[in-house]
């Protein structure tokens, strides 16, 4: 494997924990909700990570989302939870990374993205919940 | 409130096809070359697997853009 997909799969095995978590915690209350799990990739973006909320399998839809996107000399990683028609609920931390991938600095980066998007569930809880509260079936 | 849009290479596309369906907006919408396929489509959306258009549109998103 290269350091790239060594990267991206521990990077998604960490995020898939938190996509997991968060779904219980902000669907706690919410009665018929479904959630989707899942990734993939291409050429321009090695890593996109999504957490959809759906009222129904026809209704509205809530999606966070994490994207890790090659960039010149480095990849940028997004992160942001969306409602219906791209309307952006909460943008979410960015992260720039042109350093080697052996570089040590590039996992301390890491770790505080996690943070800073881990908190931003706390932060934004009210907006979150709001919007997934008037999803339309 | 500010919004996040998909870059799409439609040159990409192999079984999907894009139409210009308002030529006042440019809007643009994006349906399988085989009609038939259409609802097994619509009906993925609740299954865990993903269905080889949605595969093929992901495939086919070059940039995303907010603003």
């Amino acid at each position: 494997m290269s350091e790239i997909e060594i990267l991206i799969e521990k990077f998604w095995s960490r995020l898939e924990g938190i996509f997991q978590l968060l779904a219980n915690q902000l669907l706690t209350g919410y009665i018929g909700f479904k959630f989707q799990i899942g990734n993939s990739s291409n050429s321009v973006f090695p890593l996109r990570a999504y957490l959809i909320i759906l009222r129904s399998n026809t209704g509205d839809e809530l999606s966070i989302t994490v994207d890790i996107k090659n960039i010149e000399d480095g990849f940028l990683i997004e992160s942001d939870v969306v409602g219906e028609e791209g309307k952006i609920i909460v943008d979410g931390p960015l992260l720039e990374l042109h350093e080697e991938l052996s570089d040590p600095l590039v996992q301390v980066k890491i770790d505080k993205w996690f943070e800073s998007f881990e908190q931003m569930f706390i932060d934004k809880f009210d907006d979150i919940d709001a919007a997934i509260k008037y999803l339309a079936d | 409130m500010p919004g996040k849009n998909q870059v799409i290479d439609t040159s990409k596309f192999d079984k999907l096809c894009a139409i210009c369906d308002n030529s006042k907006t440019g809007h643009v919408s994006i349906k399988p070359k085989d009609m038939s396929q259409m609802q097994s489509w619509i009906d993925s959306r609740s299954s865990d697997t993903t269905h080889q258009l949605t595969q093929e549109l992901m495939d086919a998103v070059v940039d995303q853009v907010k603003k």
